[in-house]
């Protein structure tokens, strides 16, 4: 048998504290946390968190997305970025100078890149 | 070119590049370790697709699973850890081909490693590919002259057979291959020499030889060392063959040796533990003997409305202590049409090469040898037959009747004239003649022990007054006349 990945732990776990408050949802996470001892993942409890914060993004329909730009954004243009991605989406943006303009927009599976960066590395290849 | 219109050039370039969004879809690495590494994402991820992962490695996507995908990496891994994003190529794993690899040596990705210059091929082909169907096929009805008295005369092998080369460690088996790429010289024939886990001391000494020698000419050296990883072994014999189909696509006839197929099996059952597939039988994963037989079925005589040409293939098998019986020796002698048999006692008792002939076979037969080496060689291999029955009694020699001494002298002759040192291939007219004389019993005033030497003088003789003689019988032809030709040939060479 193959062992539980950490997926299957987030979900087990959403499942399990789905509708549950106070005392009683304590009292799930302390098993939880039984279990995770009983089969050695306490270490991986950091990933498993991850996964747990994803699977309830995806549950409610959050699209999640990473912009990169060169210099820092307005909330106006910021907010035209993520109308394209659909209604319900978080965005946590960074900025490298690296790219020296354009953007560069990570999302789950993808990577749609728009960066002067990539653009003249491009136009070297077809010079060279 | 002036400066101009380079400028010009430039321009026109800089003028149509268009400004585009580049979209590439990621995956992000779970784990990485030992050559494997595991990723999450990549859900339109294709079967053994390049993936690119940071600091220019690649890597080939070998399991899908539901949520993950396992690959292996081609390649320095050290820098790569957990969270790094890595990119779909959208390209089936495969190498660049074309004529300029000719005289080279390369790894399995088809990257230089002699020291020379690059190569830039435009032409790429897949490494894995479906073999010929039946309907493209013809039968195998040209030799391929490895320059062996013993392999040409009794285990002939034709352009598109695959012959097994099977042996313990240290009987000879790379020294047979490489001797039938020298003998290539001037045969219209392109040889791909795929080294898997050898030692790179042992690949520089066989490409020196093969340089000395004027082999490298027409000859590609792929090469995955044993420091290489196992990934890079698994996938050099694939590599090689993909480099022959280039040449057999435009006509060409093709010898590819893969020394050896043990150790690419090692590989792949490293490779598939790492990767968590089941293991089987001495640990090699399921599909093991896929992993050869398509390998090997890609060896084919073509016919001329599917563009002609032929890949012969020679894999060399590795035995342990003469076990033929463990689970890759059995089944590549399976795949192979038929199989040369070094031994060790025969190699260590000065017969060299050390092919037990009782025991190699090549299921493709006289329809692959030219005809007066087949009427020569039948003779040859029933003499032989009943000396081996015979042989035993040869300790007792004074006890015997006359006919069975007879016999026995005739066969001691004949395995003197097997014998033959390496890197001195002999043109197949030189063989027929040398094989004539002796099963025809003319040479049976010379001792046993001078077999040898009149060898090397009857060929200098041969070579130097009948070289007319000699082209006939290359060329095939063989009748009464050209018998009685060669006969008198002997008999005067006798008295001389």
């Amino acid at each position: 048998m193959t062992k539980n990945t950490n997926r299957q732990y987030a979900k087990a776990l959403f499942e399990a504290t789905k509708n549950l408050k106070g005392e009683k949802l304590y009292k799930v996470l302390e098993k939880f946390a039984g279990i995770l001892a009983r089969d050695h993942k306490l270490k991986q409890s950091k990933n498993i968190i991850r996964e747990f914060v994803k699977y309830i993004k995806i549950g409610e329909g959050i699209k999640e997305i990473q912009i990169t730009t060169a210099r820092e954004l307005d909330i106006k243009t910021i907010n035209k970025i993520k109308d394209v991605f659909g209604n319900n989406v978080e965005a946590t943006v960074s900025i490298d100078p690296s790219l020296l303009g354009g953007v560069r927009i990570r999302t789950e599976d993808k990577i749609l890149d728009a960066s002067l960066q990539t653009q003249l590395l491009k136009l070297k290849q077809i010079i060279a | 070119m002036s400066i101009n219109t380079i400028v010009e050039e430039l321009k026109k370039n800089i003028a149509s590049f268009e400004k585009q969004v580049q979209t590439e879809e990621i995956g992000t690495v779970i784990s990485v370790g030992d050559g494997i590494a595991r990723l999450s994402g990549l859900t339109k991820c294709q079967a053994s697709e390049m993936l690119e992962f940071p600091g220019g490695t690649f890597g080939v996507a070998l399991n899908l699973e539901e949520e993950t995908v396992g690959s292996v990496l081609l390649g320095e891994y050290k820098h790569i850890k957990e969270g790094d994003t890595v990119k779909r190529t959208g390209r089936i794993l495969s190498v660049p081909v074309g004529d300029e690899f000719i005289g080279r040596v390369v790894n399995p990705l088809g990257e230089t490693i002699d020291g020379g210059k690059e190569i830039h091929s435009k032409k790429f082909y897949p490494i894995e590919k479906i073999a010929p169907g039946v309907m493209t096929r013809e039968p195998v009805t040209q030799p391929v002259q490895t320059g062996i008295k013993a392999i040409d005369a009794m285990i002939p092998i034709g352009r598109g057979q695959r012959e097994l080369i099977i042996g313990d460690r240290q009987t000879g088996k790379t020294a047979v291959a490489i001797d039938t790429i020298i003998n290539q010289k001037g045969k219209d024939m392109i040889c791909v020499y795929v080294a898997i886990g050898q030692k790179e001391s042992k690949v520089a000494r066989i490409v020196a030889k093969l340089k000395e020698s004027g082999a490298m000419d027409y000859t590609i050296v792929v090469s995955a060392g044993a420091s290489d990883p196992a990934s890079l072994l698994y996938f050099a014999p694939y590599a090689g063959v993909a480099m022959a189909e280039y040449f057999m696509d435009q006509g060409k006839d093709v010898l590819c040796i893969y020394d050896d197929l043990s150790k690419q099996a090692w590989a792949y059952r490293e490779v598939s533990l790492l990767l968590r597939r089941p293991p089987g039988r001495e640990a090699f994963p399921g599909d093991v003997f896929y992993l050869h037989s398509r390998l090997l079925e890609r060896a084919c005589r073509r016919n001329k409305e599917a563009g002609g040409g032929s890949i012969t293939a020679l894999p060399i098998i590795e035995t342990q202590a003469g076990d033929v019986t463990a689970y890759i020796p059995t089944n590549v002698i399976s795949i192979t049409d038929g199989q040369v048999f070094l031994e060790g006692d025969l190699f260590y008792r000065g017969i060299r090469p050390a092919l037990n002939v009782g025991i190699s076979v090549s299921r493709v037969g006289a329809a692959a040898q030219i005809k007066p080496m087949k009427k020569v060689a039948g003779k040859l291999k029933l003499n032989m037959a009943q000396f081996r029955e015979l042989e035993a009694f040869a300790q007792f020699a004074s006890d015997l009747d006359a006919d069975t001494k007879k016999q026995i002298d005739l066969g001691q002759r004949l395995m003197e004239i097997l014998k033959q040192p390496q890197y001195q291939p002999m043109p197949v007219a030189n063989q027929v003649a040398i094989i004539y004389a002796v099963s025809n019993g003319l040479a049976n005033d010379v001792p046993v022990k001078e077999v040898r030497a009149w060898e090397t003088k009857f060929h200098e003789f041969m070579n130097k007054t009948k070289a007319t003689l000699l082209d006939k019988i290359e060329k095939g032809e063989w009748n009464d006349e050209i018998e009685k030709e060669l006969k008198g040939a002997i008999e005067e060479f006798k008295k001389a």
